[in-house]
Formats: structure tokens, sequence, C-alpha cells
């Protein structure tokens, strides 16, 4: 009973949250607000017996993602004189259709039996890094791979050396144009 | 200490090849840029470009080539007996051959476009192969974390390249526009997923057949959830609307090889979806595919009437060719599901080449767009007008080209599933179609030239790939059962699509 209280009272703070993170007019606090879903999800992961989850989402998201935002909003120059516009024409028949689609979901969920499967004991870190080297080896290894696409495409979208008017580079001794 | 498991590594063969030929692209573009004293020779960008192109074709080639050993072998080989993430049978090499193949054909075909645009960089290259890599994985998975792994890989590649001219405003647009949309439907599938995970209590394929029932209102949300996620990449209406701009604005080459590559894995991922997860469609899902197919069919034909722009008429007729694959998906038969293969491989052709021509008649970065700017294209390139009004035929249907042969499969399915009604709308918009395409042919062959500065000559690397295409579109509509070759002999494609979608059937 406590549990499920505890429960609902987070997942209305994490919808509240993710609302004010959409209709936020101040870039900062739309971050501020991802912050706080973030963290609520956290002890979310908690709560389902995953610790080890928990930790990982407040480190990289929380420590990480946000803190990059964070920096990125107020190293962009005058960010707060930029206001989001998020007034538009189209709210109420947006909001209309994202009723339709929750009604229409929670009401195919509601409606089915789920299978009662067995509630886990909290997972160690152990356990998934075995999972990590052995059942789940491959997507373990794909992960490094799509982390260095990701990178490379950062890189190649943040160049600025393709703005230039100067005629086609030619490397001379030592790599240097 | 963890006991080592059962591994079988040269299963992931032509994945592994194709990552290290990323990586040596890299490392390459760092070393040949200190290269000048070895090499005894200036190193300019295109040199390096061009080099590096060639080591992309190179592993293209290698991964071309084992993926067809492994598919001439047959049998199924998984890489981890205890949790068979990735398989390699015959469907996804054969689908990962065609794979090689287009991406190859891209790689050649964007080496001068982009030394034009003076963007010849390695990581162009790096790039296409991660997307390829992921393609690849997505294809031969067997387990939802897989498909999504995979999807991922493919598509973030695929936004960086379709921004990769960045001085461009429409790239950028472009770019931004297919990343915001991708990933909200990336969010939409795995939303699908977690419903099916939490409905079957597994995410391979294997799990989710076994606890999948068609009565049960939640795994039908996330069965429906997650064919969303695979309906923005392939653009079925009504989820198209990125299409257009996306291929409009990004840089010719780009959109040559995410229009085929991209459509080729989706639907060959959702067809082993369909197929070994949910077995035969239930009755209220071919329902949806019907009329989503129907949709498509007619609003991508219907639309590409009006476009002034190629790239975005182009974008349409993709639309209106997702449709008329989406008929196999209706039909759910080995029949249906081998026509879709062998469409897939002559759509890749003749669109390769469609755009491989816009690509061709670039100047200096300038994308010949205007369909008005063929005009007289006859007396002024004649080999380029050819090809082109070849391929435009294919796109049409014409008999004797490969989308005729194509078109006839998928129908002959539709027909003895018993779908009379799609097979007549698609035949409808077929004929609406011929007006579209045949437009630029009349433009080419019944017009004065008029002051357009297109480009005089053509790379050796577009004309191969030209060429290449213009003779797989006629071999393919004209015998596709023994298509000729001087090297490996006469090819039986439709037996090939027919043993690839087989073994789904217990074939």
């Amino acid at each position: 009973m406590t549990e499920s209280l505890i429960f609902f009272a987070l997942a209305a703070f994490i919808l509240l949250g993710a609302v004010r993170v959409v209709a936020s007019r101040d870039l900062v606090h739309a971050v501020l607000w991802l912050a706080v879903v973030l963290v609520l999800t956290a002890v979310m992961f908690l709560m389902l017996g995953a610790p080890f989850l928990a930790g990982v989402q407040l480190l990289l998201y929380t420590g990480g993602v946000i803190t990059l935002m964070l920096f990125g909003v107020m190293l962009t120059r005058r960010h707060h004189e930029i206001g989001v516009e998020v007034d538009s024409s189209r709210r109420l028949p947006g909001a209309l259709g994202a009723l339709a689609l929750f009604g229409a979901m929670a009401c195919a969920i509601f409606r089915t039996d789920l299978p009662a499967w067995p509630s886990s004991a909290p997972v160690s870190a152990l356990e998934i890094g075995r999972a990590f080297l052995t059942d789940h080896l491959i997507a373990f290894e794909v992960l490094s791979i799509l982390l260095l696409a990701a990178m490379i495409g950062a890189i190649v979208l943040g160049r600025q050396s393709d703005f230039g008017d100067e005629p086609e580079t030619v490397y001379r001794k030592g790599g240097r144009p | 200490m963890i006991p080592a498991p059962d591994l079988n590594l040269s299963v992931l063969l032509p994945i592994i090849l194709v990552a290290i030929g990323s990586m040596t692209i890299l490392m390459g573009e760092v070393l040949l840029s200190r290269a000048d004293t070895v090499l005894g020779r200036e190193v300019t960008e295109s040199f390096i470009g061009t080099v590096l192109a060639g080591t992309a074709i190179f592993f293209f080639a290698l991964t071309l080539w084992a993926s067809g050993v492994a598919f001439a072998g047959g049998g199924v080989q998984v890489f981890n007996p205890d949790n068979p993430m990735y398989q390699l049978d015959p469907f996804s090499s054969f689908v990962t051959a065609v794979l090689a193949l287009s991406a190859l054909l891209s790689c050649a075909l964007s080496i001068t476009y982009l030394s034009e645009l003076r963007i010849n960089h390695g990581e162009y290259y790096a790039l296409i192969m991660l997307s390829a890599s992921g393609m690849m994985l997505m294809v031969a998975a067997v387990d939802l974390i897989a498909v999504f792994l995979g999807l991922e890989l493919m598509s973030i590649p695929i936004y960086v390249l379709a921004g990769f001219d960045r001085r461009k405003l429409r790239s950028n647009e472009s770019a931004l526009k297919y990343f915001l949309i991708g990933s909200f439907a990336s969010a939409i599938l795995l939303y699908g997923m977690a419903l099916l995970y939490g409905v079957s209590g597994g995410t391979s394929f294997e799990a989710l057949r076994a606890g999948f029932d068609a009565d049960n209102p939640m795994a039908l949300v996330g069965l429906g959830l997650v064919v969303v996620g695979f309906a923005f990449k392939i653009s079925m209406v009504p989820f198209h609307q990125w299409t257009p701009d996306v291929y409009e604005g990004a840089p010719s080459a780009v959109t040559a090889y995410m229009s085929v590559t991209v459509k080729v894995a989706a639907f060959a991922t959702l067809i082993r979806l369909l197929a070994m997860a949910f077995g035969p469609l239930e009755a209220s899902l071919e329902t949806i595919f019907w009329v989503l197919s129907a949709l498509t069919i007619v609003v991508g034909n219907i639309m590409a009437i009006i476009q002034e722009n190629v790239k975005r008429m182009l974008a349409y007729s993709s639309i209106a060719h997702a449709g008329y694959l989406m008929i196999g998906l209706v039909t759910g038969t080995i029949e249906g599901y081998s026509a879709m293969i062998f469409y897939l491989i002559a759509y890749t052709f003749m669109n390769l080449g469609a755009f491989g021509v816009v690509v061709a008649l670039a100047n200096r970065g300038n994308d010949c767009e205007r369909i008005a700017s063929f005009a007289g294209l006859a007396r002024t390139r004649p080999g380029l007008a050819a090809v082109m009004a070849l391929f435009m035929l294919s796109l049409a249907g014409i008999p004797g080209t490969a989308g005729f042969m194509g078109k006839f499969k998928i129908f002959m399915a539709a027909v003895n599933s018993g779908d009379i009604w799609l097979l007549i709308i698609g035949v409808l918009m077929s004929v609406v179609s011929v007006y579209y395409y045949l437009r630029i042919p009349v433009l080419m062959y019944m017009r004065e030239p008029e002051d357009e500065s297109h480009r005089t000559e053509i790379a050796s690397g577009e004309g191969a790939v030209l060429v290449v295409c213009a003779l797989a579109v006629l071999a393919l509509g004209l015998f596709p059962n023994r298509v000729p070759t001087l090297l490996f002999g006469d090819l039986d494609v439709l037996d090939w699509a027919n043993r690839s979608v087989g073994m789904f059937f217990g074939g």
C-alpha cells in the first residue's frame, strides 16, 4: 500500500516535471526541470530493485548530461534573451490527440491480465557485468561502435574548417595544412 | 571466474569487416595527411578522399564476398547459443550482400560529387560504413535489443550525413528534421518493445512468439507501436512528411545512399520480425497493413505529380514504392515476402541509378534539381539522358525493366492471396505514375536545351555506377532467373529471393 502511494506520488511529480520541461520559456529552467525528472526516475529504479541502474542514472544523466546541457546553455551567448516560443495555435488539438492516445493505451493496458512475473531480488553490479560479457556481449560491443559513430558525427557537425573560402587544403610536412 | 561463453565469432564477419573498414578509414585519413614525404607527391584533400573511398569500396567488396559465401553455404548459425541475439542465415546473408553492394555503389558515386563541394573528407566514408554495419546487425537480429541497437547505429550516422554539407542551410535543416523525427520514431519503437517485453517476459523473437497472444490488447498495442516506429523509417503514409524535405536538403549522394539502403534494411527487419516473432499475421493487423499500403500508394503517387524538384519527386516516388512493397506484408505468404525481396533489389538499382544521374549532373555542388532543367539533355548529354530514361521507365514499371518484374511479382502475390482491390489500386496508381516519370524523358528528348550549367564530363566512378545500375535494371527485367554475368555464370535472382525467405516457412 505504501509502496503504491509512493509510486503514484513519484509518477505524478515525474509527469509534472516532464510537462514543465517542454513548457518552460527559459532554457535553463527547462534543463533544471529535466534534472528533476531524471533524479526521480532514478528513485523509480531504486523502488524496482535496480540500485545499480539508479546509480548509473544519477551519475550519467544528472551528473553528466545535465551538467553538459547547462554548460551548453550558459555558453550560448545571450540565452536569456532568446525566449523559447512555446505557445502555438496547435496546442489544443495536440493536447486532445495526446489525451486520446493516452486513453486508448491506458485502456488497453488495464484490460490486459498481465502474467505475474516473480519479483526479482535486487540485481547486483556483478551480475550486470557478467551479463555484459556473456549473454549481451554483442550488444555491449555494438554500443561502443554506436558511441564512436555519435562522436565522429558530433566532430563532423562541429568542425569549422568547411566554412573557409580558400582553395583546396594541401597537406605538407608534418600534416599541417 | 566467469565461464567463457561458447562464441561463434566467424558469424559476425560481415559486421566486423565493415567496422574495421570504418576505423581503417579514420586512421588512414590521419596517416595520409602526413605522408607527403613517403609518397613523394603533394597530398591534397581530394586525393585523400579518393584513396579512402577506395578503401571503403574494398571493404564493402570483401563484405559482399563474405556474405555471398555464407549465403551459398546456407544453414543457420548463431553468435552465442546461450542467448542468440544475432543469427547468420540465408535471409540475413542475402540482405547483407544487397546492402554491401548498394553501399559500395554509393561510395563510388560520391567521390567526385564531394570533391566538387570540397567536402570529400574521410569521415563521410567512415559514417557510411558505420551506418551500414548497423543495418547489417539489424537485418540479422533475432532479439529486440539487437534490432534497436542496429536501428540506432544505422540512423545516427545518417542524421549526420544528411547535414554533411554544412555551408548549405537546407542541408542543416534536413539533418535537424531527420534527427528530431528519427529520435521520436525511435522512442515510439522502444515503447512498443517495452510493452512486448512486459507481455512475453523476454526480448528474443523466440520468447515473443511463445508469449504473443493476439487477444491480448497490450501485445497488440506493443506490436502497433513497433510497426509505427518502422513506418517512420520506411516513410509509410501518414508517417512520411519528413521524407521530401530530408531528401531534398541532403547532399544528393547521401540521398542516393539513404533512400535505398534504409528502405532495404527496415523492410527486411520488418519481414523477419513479423515472420519469426509474430507468426502468421492476425486478421486485424492485416487490415491495418492493407489500409496503410493503399494510403501510401495513393498519396505517394498523387503528391509526386505536382513536384517541380527532381529530388522531391523521387522522394514521393520512393514513398509510393514503399506502398507497393507493403503489399507483400499484407499477403504474409512466402510468395509475397520473396516478391518484396526481389522488388527491393530492383528498387535499389533503379533508384540508385536515378539519383546517380542527378549526382552526375551537379555542377560544382549546384544540384540539378528543377525538373525543367532536364530539357534537351539528350542533345547535350546523350549518354546520361539515355540511362535516366531507362531508370524512369523502370520506376514507372514499363515491361522489360526490373521495375516491371518487381511489380508483377508483388501483384501476383496479392492476387494469389485474394487481395484484388489492392491489386486494382496498385495498377491504377502505376498508370498515374507513368505521367510524372515520363515527364523527364519527354523533356530530355523533345525540348530544346535551356541555359543550364550541367557538368560537362562524367567521372569514372559515376560512370561505372550508372552502367552497373542500367545493366542490372535491364537484366533483372528481361531474365530475372538467369542474369548473365561474365565471371559467375548465370545468376538466378528469383530463386535467391525465394531461398532467402524460405527459411521462415520451414524451407
